[in-house]
């Protein structure tokens, strides 16, 4: 009897403590996002190969197949698979060149509080309650996750409540009608361009 | 230029990148000096402001009145004594050889007195007694209005110094991103891409300085605004005064009572109801007072009149007048009248003129009041949907910034949309402040309104 009660008494806490997969999951994501040193022109050798290795580290956050096709996908049929596939590299790098340093940043003005994950089908989501006192800026930002073999990845992010996946779609469905699939690859290139001109000091 | 640097999260969020400003987020140090509300502040008030000093001397000064007029009915000592000295005389009344002799000096010694009770009136001193409390009340009530009034000027000087500080990191971090935008916007165009040009160049230039014109009111605005609520708290300028609030606080919680309710609880609680109440009373019982003006008083009194020396002497005949040396007492019933109907009449009409004054105010606040706590409670129904919709817009922009940035990060958008969502988004924010500084103001002044100073305990004990 005593050995049950002893038993209970050290599970308890834990039942306590115990955090869903997905909020444990967020958790480490944005702890990654925090290791990433802001790039202003000025990192060292070291710095950049640190940041690199957080990067790999983020990229097992990210679903980028789902990330990088959903959104083309109600005109995927305007696309040849090398277009696809060289579209899906860049946009992907695209992501990982301007996310993640700065979210990084984000995360570390904001005071923020996880809320309990909602189970939609195989989509876990959690919300995120963030406020930056500095800018007086508050937001909601959903984090859904989806079991990708034994783990949960990111296949969308919701800013209060509108779905970040849906806009780029919207986005990329009216340049692919209007200028092709080249053109959306060309945007993308310009874009990455501008990404990696110096910066001004 | 953060903006247009922005990362996919941080960008579509619209945060400017990232300083390392976790410290400033953490709690605010520790300060020995205890942090007021708004409560706080309006407690001081109550006790230290000079407008109150001068309600309260109302207050004495009518407490010495009514005294006095209550004085009517206390015994009165009226007398005269002295001692002279007189020279010597021998001889009496019927005597032929009287001696004056004026080498001879004594003492004189004479007492006259009269104690007098009054007893009755005929009703003019207790129309008197209730004119002069009726008026006691009315001060009373001014006092009680003194403070709601003051309550609601501390309440709207503290607002006022929150909305300009509310307002101001939105406006900072606005200026930041225009300014970086800017110097981004510049060394395009002196590269000549053609991406920007000078006309692009001078809206962000007038929108940088539109911003920074804000910045100032709102600096200047917050500083103002706190000087005057240490005037109104009776404070000196250079006292150290820390507000516990460093933002608007949230709406209020509370449900609005109805209409009804509060105009019921402001024909209860409102100190002008109570002065119209009293002063009416005052008026007609001083109109009372002035009628009866020529009436007697009759009293009972007592007398006392004594002459004593040893220079001259005593006339034992009462038929002789001695006044050197003589005891006169005495006790009497009498009336004292100084009669003059046509001034009573005269000064009772002029009285009238006060009940008809205090009528005409009665008739005025009879829908004034209502009208007033309308106002107040249509005000805070009104800011109360306006925040609502001001919340969504800053949403809604907020969320055009974010989405224009992950457009823009992308490369699929223009940085124009990004910049527009922010002027957008902070139109919808000074929305926001200026309604909920408007919800907060009228909720202060629903309190006022249904005669109350908003502190917590009084809100605890009615509806507002």
């Amino acid at each position: 009897m005593i050995r049950r009660i002893l038993f209970f008494a050290t599970l308890v806490p834990h039942l306590a403590i115990a955090k869903h997969p997905a909020v444990e999951r967020s958790e480490g994501f944005i702890a990654s996002l925090l290791k990433v040193k802001p790039d202003d022109g000025k990192l060292s050798a070291a710095d950049k190969a640190a940041n690199e290795k957080v990067f790999t580290q983020l990229d097992g956050y990210f679903d980028f197949d789902r990330l990088t096709a959903e959104p083309i996908s109600p005109r995927a049929d305007k696309f040849t698979p090398a277009e696809k596939a060289e579209f899906q590299k860049k946009f992907r790098e695209l992501i990982r060149l301007v996310a993640y340093p700065d979210s990084g940043g984000f995360f570390r003005r904001a005071k923020y509080t996880l809320a309990d994950p909602k189970e939609e089908g195989e989509v876990v989501t959690v919300q995120l309650d963030a406020k930056v006192v500095k800018d007086d800026l508050e937001t909601k930002v959903d984090l859904h996750w989806k079991k990708m073999g034994d783990v949960l990845k990111l296949v969308d992010v919701s800013f209060d409540g509108d779905s970040l996946v849906k806009d780029y779609t919207n986005q990329f469905v009216r340049i692919i009608d209007k200028e092709g699939a080249k053109g959306l690859i060309a945007k993308v290139d310009k874009r990455r361009a501008e990404l990696d001109a110096p910066k001004a000091k | 230029m953060r903006v247009v640097a922005a990362g996919l999260l941080a960008a579509l969020l619209g945060f400017p990148a990232a300083a390392e400003e976790l410290a400033e987020s953490k709690v605010e140090a520790s300060s020995e000096r205890k942090k007021l509300d708004a409560d706080g502040c309006v407690e001081i008030a109550l006790r230290e402001s000079g407008i109150l000093g001068e309600a309260r001397g109302k207050v004495t000064e009518w407490e010495g009145r009514l005294a006095e007029v209550q004085s009517v009915f206390f015994p009165k000592l009226v007398g005269i004594t002295y001692l002279a000295p007189l020279y010597r005389v021998t001889g009496d009344a019927l005597s032929q050889d009287v001696v004056r002799d004026y080498a001879s000096w004594g003492p004189y010694y004479h007492l006259k007195a009269v104690l007098a009770q009054p007893i009755y009136t005929f009703g003019r001193a207790a129309a008197g007694e209730k004119a002069a409390s009726e008026r006691l009340e009315v001060e009373r009530a001014r006092l009680a209005q003194a403070r709601n009034v003051l309550a609601l000027e501390v309440r709207r000087f503290y607002l006022l110094h929150l909305y300009a500080k509310s307002f101001k990191p939105a406006l900072d971090s606005a200026k930041r991103t225009l300014d970086e935008a800017e110097t981004k916007a510049k060394e395009m165009y002196a590269e000549g891409s053609g991406k920007v040009t000078n006309v692009d160049l001078m809206k962000l230039r007038y929108g940088s300085n539109e911003l920074e014109k804000y910045r100032i009111q709102a600096d200047i605005g917050a500083e103002l605004a706190l000087a005057a609520l240490k005037h109104t708290m009776g404070l000196p300028q250079n006292a150290e005064l820390d507000l516990l609030d460093e933002t608007l606080p949230d709406p209020p919680s509370e449900k609005l009572p109805p209409l009804a309710e509060l105009i019921q609880a402001a024909w209860k609680d409102r100190p002008e109801v109570a002065q119209l109440r009293h002063g009416a009373a005052a008026a007609m019982s001083f109109e009372e007072a002035e009628r009866l003006s020529s009436m007697p008083v009759a009293f009972v009194a007592g007398q006392l009149e004594v002459s004593w020396t040893p220079m001259w002497p005593d006339l034992p005949n009462p038929f002789h007048w001695d006044r050197y040396n003589d005891i006169t007492p005495g006790l009497a019933v009498g009336m004292q009248f100084d009669v003059d109907l046509a001034k009573s009449r005269a000064k009772a009409q002029a009285a009238h003129g006060m009940v008809e004054q205090v009528a005409g105010l009665h008739k005025f606040a009879s829908t004034g009041i209502p009208m007033e706590v309308r106002k107040a409670h249509d005000d805070a129904v009104q800011a109360e949907k306006l925040l609502k919709l001001s919340e969504e817009s800053s949403v809604a922009g907020r969320k055009w910034m974010i989405f224009a940035g992950s457009a823009y990060v992308a490369g699929t958008g223009e940085a124009r949309d990004l910049l527009e969502g922010l002027a957008a988004y902070l139109q919808a924010k000074k929305g926001y402040y200026d309604n909920l500084q408007a919800l907060h103001l009228a909720r202060a002044t629903i309190a006022y309104a249904t005669g109350g100073t908003g502190l917590r305990e009084e809100a605890a004990a009615s509806p507002r």
